[in-house]
């Protein structure tokens, strides 16, 4: 394994912040969806703007390929242009929105599971934030982590950390109760948290 | 409990998706859009709450109308078509209207009676 730059500094979300975030996401969607609704084709590019981004990484994390999230993203908003009139009605666009991607996910790992995945590269599924060299190596090294958990736990992860929802709201786009995806996260959390201390050896 | 775990490292953050990919994807959903605007009039004529209601009605007109003017029909067609049998002048009409009546030659019961005292008649098994 490669090495990494230096210590792994942990990280504190402020979830205060992604949630507030993730609301005013929500309003701008509503209306992007009630002008798609309304047959303006302009807000494709709006929509692309603002929901591109949660919609391609959350399906890079369940598919664990960068060739398969970009044909997600695709599928999904053909999906929505499909939906017309009905993104009316849509309440939650957001949520939808990850919904709609999380099963084009699996829909694609189950295409991809019958043609063999013959090359196995490394999946980005994060990145430095930065230029700093250092950084990109740790990005390389907890990304090859991140890929030992299963898709399932991934995707929980990324949707808590990184898309700022509740436990609720994880619990109805990947269609299990609340405490499920709790215990998933939890799951996940301790398992990353193995292997990265056997990646530095124990702390004590 | 804090479940938001603290675990992950500093400065990393999921890729975003790449460039490239933003003029297909709007690509296909505006082909997806624009295919799909002929199919929402059929929806939008299906879902409809007026429009339904005008095809009821519509079928249950013409399903009474249908049934109305068939009794019509059949009472005001019944005597001109007799009428019309009984006429010299259309004598193919009336075999056509007047179905022959079928008769049966069948002897009457005496002769079936005075039959049974005759040797050649079979006898009733008991």
């Amino acid at each position: 394994m490669e090495a990494v730059a230096g210590p792994l500094k942990p990280v504190m979300i402020d979830a205060a912040t992604t949630e507030a975030d993730a609301v005013d996401d929500d309003v701008g969607l509503r209306t992007i969806f009630g002008a798609l609704a309304g047959g303006r084709v302009d807000a494709l590019d709006e929509l692309y703007d603002l929901a591109a981004s949660d919609v391609y990484r959350l399906a890079l994390w369940r598919t664990g390929s960068v060739e398969d999230a970009e044909d997600v993203v695709q599928d999904v908003f053909v999906k929505v242009a499909e939906h017309g009139a009905g993104l009316a009605k849509v309440r939650h666009p957001r949520r939808w929105l990850l919904t709609v991607a999380r099963r084009c996910s699996i829909d694609c790992v189950r295409r991809r599971s019958r043609r063999e995945r013959d090359v196995v590269t490394d999946v980005p599924y994060l990145v430095a934030a930065s230029a700093d060299p250092g950084r990109a190596a740790d990005a390389r090294t907890v990304s090859r982590l991140i890929d030992r958990l299963p898709a399932k736990q991934r995707e929980v992860v990324l949707l808590r950390h990184f898309a700022g929802c509740t436990f609720a709201a994880i619990g109805r786009i990947t269609g299990v109760p609340t405490f499920t995806a709790a215990s998933r996260y939890r799951m996940a959390i301790a398992r990353l948290r193995r292997l990265l201390e056997g990646c530095h050896g124990p702390s004590r | 409990m804090d479940h938001r775990g603290n675990h992950l490292p500093d400065g990393l953050q999921p890729p975003a998706p790449s460039v490239e990919l933003r003029r297909p994807a709007l690509a296909a959903a505006r082909a997806a859009m624009n295919g799909g605007r002929a199919r929402d009039r059929w929806l939008r004529l299906w879902t409809s709450r007026p429009l339904r209601v005008a095809w009821a009605t519509v079928v249950v007109g013409l399903i009474v109308g249908n049934l109305a003017l068939d009794r019509t029909v059949r009472r005001a067609t019944a005597p001109v078509l007799l009428s019309a049998a009984g006429s010299p002048d259309l004598g193919e009409l009336a075999e056509i209207v007047t179905l022959g009546r079928v008769t049966v030659e069948l002897p009457g019961w005496e002769v079936v009676a005075a039959r049974g005292a005759s040797p050649n008649d079979r006898k009733e098994p008991s």
